[in-house]
Parts: structure tokens; sequence; C-alpha cells
């Protein structure tokens, strides 16, 4: 079989189990072993990318891949609603760090400033609200374990498939060009030897706009309000828009504030069928 | 006084004028008065075209007069006109502009069929169109002032005065048109009247299925006429009945003076035949002829005053009237009038056998109807000049004694509280003075007695017969006597019955047995002496004859309407004969009916013991017939297409319709409305994508 | 050879943190955890955007994710606020109680196995190791212990 299959088969098979028994309601040792083999999926697919060279800046970005990838798991399998989001806070700071890493700077600090202080704010603020006792049943019962894990795994297993099919051939060719030049030393004429590259431009075309380079802010600036100055002003519109429907939406609701009808928060009986909830005017009678 | 032509279009157009104010204001404002704008029209168009029959005969007087004193110069025998008419074109209705315009620069593009044709709306007057006017507008006035009584307090009073009118200017248009289309234009309109008419009462099922079924049968007939009239189109490349006088040139009409001058022209052989019989088969639909007999009798499901009118007096002449109209066309096919008098002697003997046997009075009076008209064909089939002014001549007084049988039909009708049946009551004579009366002048004309109408009419039809030559006519001869004979005996049948004999009143009527008001026995008093007096009169002066005479289309020549009159001795045998016939015929059935009813009783059982009796009085199973033959293959058929196109056609599409239905019924459960479930539904779409790019 | 690294690494990256979202939006039964994992799954996409900024050295992928931020807050503003609604007409956070979407004579979807939650064991509170003598209480204190 040809790696890549088994690299597939194994995301696939690993991840799903693991993602089950991570999801799954029942022994903590259970879910420990299923957060394991879904890290080994996970880490699998990871794998696939070849290194970066020198080693230590891959040692570097595959620390910060785990913490992301670790706290997302986290985010997603864990009960309570409240560790769920300080997980998600987590990798947001990985996010974060993979961004500047990888020469966002002015981005990550956009995304801790708005996700981490204004975003995962509210939304611990809302769980609160809604969570004073801060755990329920519906919480710890799962919906469709089975197909929804095998579907999220087969659709990482399709995508990391595509990944790298679409970047191993320019990806190879580059390296072999690489190896034969290292091995010929740079004493022959690399012309001579060196069969040319089926395609001239597998190398990345580069914009040259210099996203690495030290005024990287002062650029995004001028990007962001020389080409891109209209979306811009769409943006803050949109903001705008946001932020009068959200108000509209919340402030629509007079009346006296309600908090749940059971003090414990639990999740009272599911509504039947074609019994419609209450509506405002009932409410307000 | 009054121009000929402005007295035409007057008595044309006040019916019409009549139809529309009371169709307009008969439901709102004039309700129970409804018949005021009818019969002061009538009265109008009566008066009218009675000054219009005195005046065509004063001028076809004055040219008959001049035409004999001017001698005639051999060499050019056509230089004058055949009889006497005059055309008044109103407007032309479609087809070409003038001839002058014709020389246009730019060539229209030729039809090969040749240029379209021109129809102008041209009324005629002529000695035909005139009795045939006076025949319609006399009975019509008459019948519309019975109704008046009759139909009293009916609450579609309006609407009947008005179908009444539109029905007699119908009838006025077809019988004074000068071109075949708008003949069949009126034709079919005097249908829809008729239909109307006969399903007035259409709340009665009985009712609507006859107007249905009149409709329908005369549907055949005019089906017939309208191929006659495609056939005269393409052969003779016009429709008018006159010449048309266009630029320098004359353009010959079908019945106009260049073809009546020269009957040579007229198209013989298989085409002239074909044109013929196709006519006929128009004039059968119309005149109730055999085959197209059946729908006469059950017309009698309308008011009794339109049975009169439309379904004894005028509209069934139609039929007649064309046939006379058309005399050159039929005269020119081999065997054209042999089949009309065929037909028409057919019918007679046919519809007096039924007769014979009838209970109900109208249906009695419906099957003489058709056994007189058969009569009319009869004389019209002879095809010489005795013939067709016996026929025009009984069509006359047929009208009248008809119409007079009819409405004191009605008259009984009404005092017995709507019951017909002649089974039903008898003895009336006392509470039903005039009717009586009226009626037995009827009876006496319709059998033929001999001061009466009938009898004029009536023998010189058996004379116009007799004088032809040939075994067929031979036997027709005979086969009218017998009729004579079978039509006195059961008109005679009918009147014992429903007035002598022991005194038997139904109970519908409530005991209260009454004559009708003066509305309707004034109608049934004047009719009963017009059928006394017409006839004797006409025949003393032989003025009818003289005056049908100047008809252009009767002028054939060759066809000497004013030749040598029949020999007295064999006008007097004929005559002799006839009357012994009608009064053997009398006598027996006052033998039968006045008599003792053992007698009856015995006849009646030894003729059904032969079948006879039942063939009588199942009108010798022609409805079965058609039914069995016509109604029901095409009832097959029409439940075959039905099944088609419910289990193949709609099924197909039912199933088209329900394919889609199926296949959402296998995703329906799918919609369980939960948003995670929708997530996973799109993302599986999603990997199917995902899979087709990575494998394509 | 290392931006071809970088690219596919980020990449991979990416598609983990969108797998699991995913997976979580599936599962999560709290509505503010399934709009967490949506705002997870818009990470991966903002990561893969910052790994092809890096390989083209083009702002373009940049620009994207800012405005993917600013999408963001505003869903969050806006699916915040429909959570509150929601939560206010059931009193509860769980997404099982709006189904009336599906169709007519489907029958809603019902909880099977509501598994209670585990029950924890007891808290155990620290506790104080006994110690010295318990002090007289003399009559005006039992008497007026009430009133203090």
């Amino acid at each position: 079989m040809h790696p890549q299959q088994v690299i597939f088969l194994t995301t696939i098979i690993l991840g799903t189990t693991g993602l089950v028994l991570l999801l799954r309601p029942g022994w903590g040792g259970l879910r420990l072993l299923g957060a394991a083999l879904s890290a080994i999926a996970f880490g699998a697919v990871l794998a696939q990318a070849p290194m970066i060279r020198p080693i230590q800046e891959g040692v570097v970005f595959y620390l910060l891949a785990a913490l992301t990838v670790g706290a997302a798991l986290a985010a997603v399998s864990l009960v309570h609603p409240l560790y769920c989001a300080v997980c998600f806070g987590l990798t947001l700071v990985g996010v974060s760090a993979l961004m500047a890493y990888g020469g966002a700077q002015f981005l990550a600090a956009g995304t801790l400033i708005v996700y981490v202080g204004a975003i995962l704010v509210v939304l611990l603020f809302v769980l609160m609200l809604a969570h004073p006792r801060g755990r329920a049943t519906y919480d710890w019962n799962r919906w469709e374990v089975f197909v929804s894990a095998g579907t999220a795994v087969v659709f990482l297993a399709m995508l990391s498939l595509l990944i790298t099919r679409s970047l191993a051939g320019p990806e190879q060719l580059a390296a072999q060009a690489e190896d034969q030049r290292q091995q010929t030393g740079a004493d022959q004429p690399a012309t001579a030897t060196v069969p040319p590259p089926p395609e001239e431009n597998f190398l990345p075309p580069k914009a040259g706009q210099g996203v690495l380079a030290s005024e990287h802010v002062a650029r995004i600036g001028q990007h962001l309000f020389g080409g891109h100055w209209l979306a811009v002003q769409a943006a803050g519109v949109l903001l705008l828009a946001a932020l009068v429907g959200a108000a509209v939406i919340i402030g629509r609701l007079h009346g006296p504030l309600e908090g749940p009808q059971q003090p414990g928060g639990h999740s009272p009986a599911p509504i039947a069928a074609g019994q419609a909830p209450r509506t405002e005017s009932q409410r307000n009678s | 006084m009054f121009g000929i032509e402005s007295l035409l279009v007057v008595t044309v157009v006040m019916p019409l004028a009549a139809a529309v104010l009371t169709a307009l204001f008969g439901p709102r404002l004039l309700r129970s008065q409804s018949h005021w704008p009818t019969i002061v029209a009538l009265a109008i168009s009566l008066a009218a075209s009675l000054l219009l029959v005195w005046q065509v005969a004063q001028e076809a007087e004055a040219t008959h007069t001049a035409r004999q004193n001017e001698p005639v110069p051999s060499a050019q025998p056509t230089s004058h006109s055949l009889g006497y008419e005059r055309t008044l074109t109103l407007w032309t209705w479609t087809g070409g502009g003038e001839v002058g315009q014709t020389a246009l620069s730019v060539q229209p593009v030729q039809d090969p069929l040749g240029p379209p044709p021109r129809i102008e709306v041209t009324l005629r007057i002529d000695p035909l169109t005139a009795i045939m006017l006076a025949t319609v507008l006399t009975i019509s006035f008459l019948v519309a002032v019975y109704s008046v009584g009759y139909m009293h307090g009916d609450p579609g009073y309006w609407r009947f005065y008005s179908y009444i009118a539109l029905f007699v200017f119908s009838m006025c248009m077809l019988v004074s048109v000068s071109n075949f289309l708008l003949l069949y234009v009126f034709w079919e309109a005097v249908g829809l009247c008729s239909y109307l008419l006969i399903g007035f009462w259409y709340q009665r099922p009985a009712a609507a299925a006859a107007g249905k079924k009149a409709f329908l049968v005369n549907r055949v007939g005019d089906f017939g006429f309208a191929l006659g009239v495609f056939l005269l189109w393409l052969t003779y490349g016009t429709l008018n009945f006159h010449d048309v006088q266009t630029g320098g040139q004359t353009q010959p009409g079908i019945l106009g003076q260049t073809f009546l001058q020269q009957p040579e022209q007229y198209v013989g052989g298989a085409v002239g035949t074909a044109i013929a019989l196709l006519l006929m088969a128009g004039a059968c639909g119309k005149s109730a002829q055999w085959p197209l007999h059946v729908w006469l009798p059950d017309a009698m499901e309308g008011p009794t005053p339109v049975s009169a009118l439309i379904h004894a007096a005028t509209m069934v002449t139609a039929g007649v009237y064309l046939t006379a109209r058309c005399l050159p066309l039929f005269l020119a096919a081999p065997i054209g009038p042999l089949v009309v008098a065929c037909i028409g002697g057919g019918t007679a003997l046919l519809a007096a056998l039924i007769a014979l046997t009838q209970t109900d009075l109208k249906r009695i009076l419906a099957y003489s109807t058709i056994s007189q008209l058969g009569y009319m064909f009869l004389a019209v089939g002879t095809g010489t000049a005795l013939g067709v002014t016996a026929g025009m001549f009984h069509l006359f007084t047929h009208a009248f004694f008809k119409a007079l049988l009819f409405l004191a039909a009605g008259s009984v009708m009404h005092a017995m509280g709507g019951v017909i049946d002649i089974r039903q009551f008898g003895g009336l004579r006392r509470h039903l003075p005039w009717t009586h009366t009226t009626m037995l002048f009827g009876c006496l004309a319709l059998a033929g007695v001999v001061p009466f109408a009938g009898f004029w009419s009536k023998d010189a039809i058996l004379l116009a017969v007799g004088q032809q030559e040939g075994l067929v006519y031979q036997v027709l001869g005979w086969a009218a006597t017998a009729t004579a004979f079978l039509t006195a005996f059961y008109t005679f049948r009918a009147f014992f019955r429903t007035f002598y004999g022991p005194e038997r009143i139904p109970e519908e009527t409530g005991g209260h047995v009454h004559e009708g008001p003066p509305w309707m026995t004034a109608p049934l008093v004047v009719l009963a002496a017009a059928s006394l007096v017409v006839g004797a009169y006409f025949e003393w002066t032989h003025g009818f004859a003289h005056f049908l005479a100047q008809t252009p289309s009767l002028c054939l020549a060759g066809l000497a309407l004013e030749g040598p009159r029949a020999e007295l001795v064999s006008h007097s045998q004929v005559a002799l004969l006839s009357t012994l016939v009608v009064l053997a015929g009398i006598g027996l059935a006052a033998l039968l009916y006045l008599g003792s009813r053992t007698v009856l009783e015995g006849l009646t059982r030894a003729s059904a013991a032969v079948g006879l009796y039942g063939l009588s009085y199942g009108k010798f199973f022609f409805d079965e017939l058609y039914q069995a033959v016509v109604v029901m293959p095409l009832t097959g058929l029409a439940r075959l297409c039905g099944w088609l196109d419910n289990q193949a056609i709609d099924r197909a599409v039912d199933d088209v319709g329900a394919a889609p239905r199926a296949l959402g019924a296998l995703f329906r459960s799918l919609q369980v409305g939960l948003v995670p479930f929708y997530a996973l539904a799109m993302i599986l779409g999603v990997l199917v994508l995902l899979g087709a790019l990575m494998t394509g | 050879m290392n931006d071809y690294a970088f690219l596919h690494q980020y990449l991979a990256v990416g598609a983990v943190l969108f797998s699991i979202g995913l997976v979580g939006f599936f599962t999560r039964r709290n509505m503010i955890l399934m709009f967490l994992c949506t705002e997870m799954m818009l990470q991966g996409v903002s990561l893969s955007l910052v790994g092809w900024s890096r390989f083209y050295d083009d702002f373009g992928g940049q620009m994207l994710v800012i405005f993917i931020l600013v999408v963001a807050a505003c869903e969050a503003a806006i699916g915040l606020a429909l959570i509150v609604v929601l939560y206010r007409q059931t009193g509860s956070l769980d997404i099982a109680l709006w189904q009336r979407l599906r169709e007519a004579n489907q029958p809603p979807w019902q909880e099977d196995r509501p598994a209670p939650i585990p029950e924890e064991p007891a808290p155990v509170w620290p506790r104080l190791a006994p110690a010295g003598v318990r002090p007289a209480e003399t009559d005006e204190t039992t008497e007026f212990r009430d009133m203090v």
C-alpha cells in the first residue's frame, strides 16, 4: 500500500474511534484513551507535512500546533461549558501564536484582542447568565457521536489528502533539485547536470509585498486603507448594523427578565410537537 | 305610397327591434307587459308585409302585362327578364372592394381558389318571398296575441317574447335574403330560436333533452346544407341568388336571370346531383322529413304557441321554401325531383301511420305536421309548375289550419291543467265551446273536407302527382291518397276522443274547467275563419298560382307555370276520390270512437296481434334505431376516449406529478428540524464534492 | 522548500481545527458551545489564510482574515443576542428544544437515554483538628445569644 493510503486509513479509523471515545459520556479513562487516539490521528495529519528546516523552527511550530489542537479537543469534549470556553481561549492563544509565527503579527494581536478580549468574554458572560449552576444534562449527552465523528474525520482526511496531493508535485521537485545541488556542489554549473524543472513556475509566485518585512503593520495599514478602503467602510457599516440588530433583538423583549424556571437550570422537558413556546403577548399578560 | 324596398326593410327590422327591446327592458321594466313590443312590432310588420304583397302583385302584374304585350323578337329571346324580382343591397359584409379598384398597379396576390367571396347583405322581394313573409307574419302575430293569454304569469314571460321576436326576425330574413351564405346564417338562427323555445322550460329535463335533440338532429341536416353551399361556391363561384351588375359586366347569380334563361348552363351530372341531395339533406333536417323527422314530436315539449308557430306553421316550412327556391338546381340533377318526391311521399305515409295510435294530442298534431310537410315535398318533387304551386299553396293553407289546431290543442291543455293525453279526458265540448268549434274547423281543413282550405291544396297536390308519368309517381299518388284517408281518420280520432264520448276530466284541473281568455279565443276564431276561406278564395280566383308564377326561380324555361291547366275532368275525378276517401276516414273514426267500443277493441287487438299496433305506437322504432346505430357507438367511442383520457393521459400526468412527491417522501423523514443535523447533511454534501474534486 | 513546508503545515493545522470545530458543532447541544465551535472553524480558516499569505508574500490573505474577524464580531453580537432570546423562551440553552422546522408528520426527536450527570462525590471540606477547650458558656451568653 502506498504510505499515503496507510496514513489516510489510519487517520480515519483512529480518529473516529478516538473522537467517539472522547465524546461519549462514560468512564474517564476511556475518554482519556480517546483523547490520545484522536491526538495520534491528528498528529498523523500534521506529520504528512515536510519538516521545516532548520529543525528548531519546526519544533516551535509543532509545539504551538500541539497546544492549539489539544486545547481545541478539550474545548470540544469537556462537559462543563465554562471549561470549554477556557480551553477555547487557550486555542485562540495558540492560533494567535501560530499567526505571529507565520508572519501575521498584527492579526495575532487582533485575534487575541477581538476574540479573547471581546467575543470570549461575552460568551462567558452569556454562559454564566444562563448557567448559574454550571452543568446540564444536554452538556453531558451528545448528539449522534458516531456519525458526527466519522463525518468530521473523513472530511479531515480528505482535506489532508487534497493538501498533500496538490502540494506534493512541486514540493518533491524542489526537494530533488535542492538535493542534487547539494550533491554536485557549487563548483559545477547546475545547468549542466540538473535537468530543468518541468514547470518553471512551480515556485510560489511571490507578490513581494513584504509580509515578513519589519514595517509589517504599516504595510497592512497601507493595504487596508489603500486597496481595500471600500471593504473597510462596508465592514464598518456591517458592524454598526450588527450593533443595532443586537440591540433591537434584545431590546424588543420588554417586561420582566426571566431566569430559568428551575433554580437548578436543568433542561425542562422538550417541547412537545405542536406546542408553541409561549409568545411574548402571553408572557406579558 | 311606400317604396317596396322600405316596406321590406320595415317588415324585417321591426321584429329585431322588438327582440332587442324586450331583452333589454323585459326583466326589469316591462315584466308582465313584455308582450307589447313584440305585438306592436309584429302588427306593423304584418301590415307592411300585406302591403308588400299587394304592391308586388301590382308591379308583377304590370311587368307581366307589359311583357306579354310587347312583341318578342325571335332573334333575342333573352332580352327581357323572367318573372319579377327586386333586390336591395344593404351593405357589403365581406369581400373585395369596387370593381374600379382592381386596376391597381400592384397586382394582389392571386388566390388559387379565385378572389375572396364578395358577400353582400342583400334582401330580395319576389312573389315567393312575399307569400312567405305574409304567411309567417300572420301566423306570428296571431300566435303572439294568443300567447298573452297562454303564457300569462310565466316567470320567463319577457324571455318568451324576446325569443319569439328574434325567431320572427330570423324567419323573415331567411325568406328574404338573396344569398346562400346569409340563408345559411338565418337557417341556423331559426334553429337556434327553435332550440331556445323548445327548451324554454329548461328546468324540465324532458324539455332540455328535447331541445338538445332538435338541435343535434338539425345539425346533421345543416351539415349537409353547409356542404351543399360549399359545393355551390366551388361550382358556380358565387353564392348570390341574383345577378350582380358590377361595372359594365354581369356576374351571374345562381338563381339569377342569366342562368334561368339558359337552364342548360346549370351543372348537372354527379356534381348537380350532389348539390341537390345535400340541399335536400338540409331541407329534411329543418322540415322534419324522414330520416331526420325524429326531433319534431319531441319538440312538443316546448310551449304550445311555440309548437304552433315554429314547429307547425313557419320554421318547418323552411325546407319546402328552400326546395322551391332552388328548384332549378333540383331540376338540373337527374334524380333530384324524384328523390324529393319519394322522401316526401314516404314521410307523409309513415308519419300518418304513426299518428294513428299516438295518445298525446300535440304529438298527433306533430306527426300530422310531418305528414303534411311530406305532402309539400311530394308536390315540389314533381318538378312541374302545377306541383310547385300546389306545394306552396299547401304550405300557405297548412300554416293556417295547423296553427289553429295547435292553438286549439293549447287551449285544451290550458283548460285541462297541462294534461294533453287524450286517454285522460273526453266529452269536453260543453266546457270548451269555442275551442270545440274552432278545432272542428281545423280538423275539417286538415282532413280536407270540401269547402275548407286543406281540401283545395291537397287536391292540387294529388292532381299534380297524378299527372306525372312513371311508376314511381303512380305509387306515390296512391300513397298520398292513402295518407289522406289516414289523416282524416287520426284527425277525427283525436277530435272525437277529446270533445265527445263520456265526459272525463283529469284531476289536474281541480274541477275548474274553463275557456281561455279572449286573448286566446280571438286568434282561434280568426284562424278558423281563415281555414274556411283562404283555400276556396285563392283556388277560385287562381290568384295564388298566378302570383307565384312571377317568381324568377319558378319561371325556369321549360317549367311553364302558365301552361294549360289540368283538364276539369281529371280534376273532378281526383276531387271526388279524395273526398270519398276522407269521408270514409271520418266515418271510420266516428264508428270506432263514437259507436260501441267492442269494434275498436277488436280492431286494436287484431292489429296488436300481428304487431302493427306496436309498430305504429312505437313510432316505427326510429328513435331506438338511431339510439342503437348512431348514439350507442358514439357513446361507446366517447367512453373509450374518456377512459383513455382518465387512465392513460391523466394517469401519466398524475404520475409525473407524483414522482417528485414520492421522491420527496423518501427524504421527508430527513426533515427533523434539528440544526446540527442540517449542518451534518451539508458537510456530507461537501464531502461528495471533495471526492469528486479529488477523483476528477 | 521551507515555503512549501510552512504552507503545508499551516494548512494541516487549519484543517484539523476546522474538523474539530465541525465535530463539536455536530455533537454539542449547548447553543453557546455550538457557537463557540463555529468560531473555532473560523480560526482554522484564518490560519490557512495566514499560511497562504506567507506563501505568496501577499497581504490579501491577511486582509481576508481581518474581515473574517469583523464578521465574527458581528456574528457574535447577533448570535449571542439570538441565543439570549431563545433562552428566554425556553429557559434552557438546549438546541433540542427547537425542532419546529421539521416536517409536519415527523415525530419530534426525543432523548432516548437521558443519562443523568454522574453523581460527584460530596465535597470534602477541610476540617480543623480539634484543639483547645470549649469555652464555658455563662448564663448571660446563653440568654442573649440570639440577640447578638
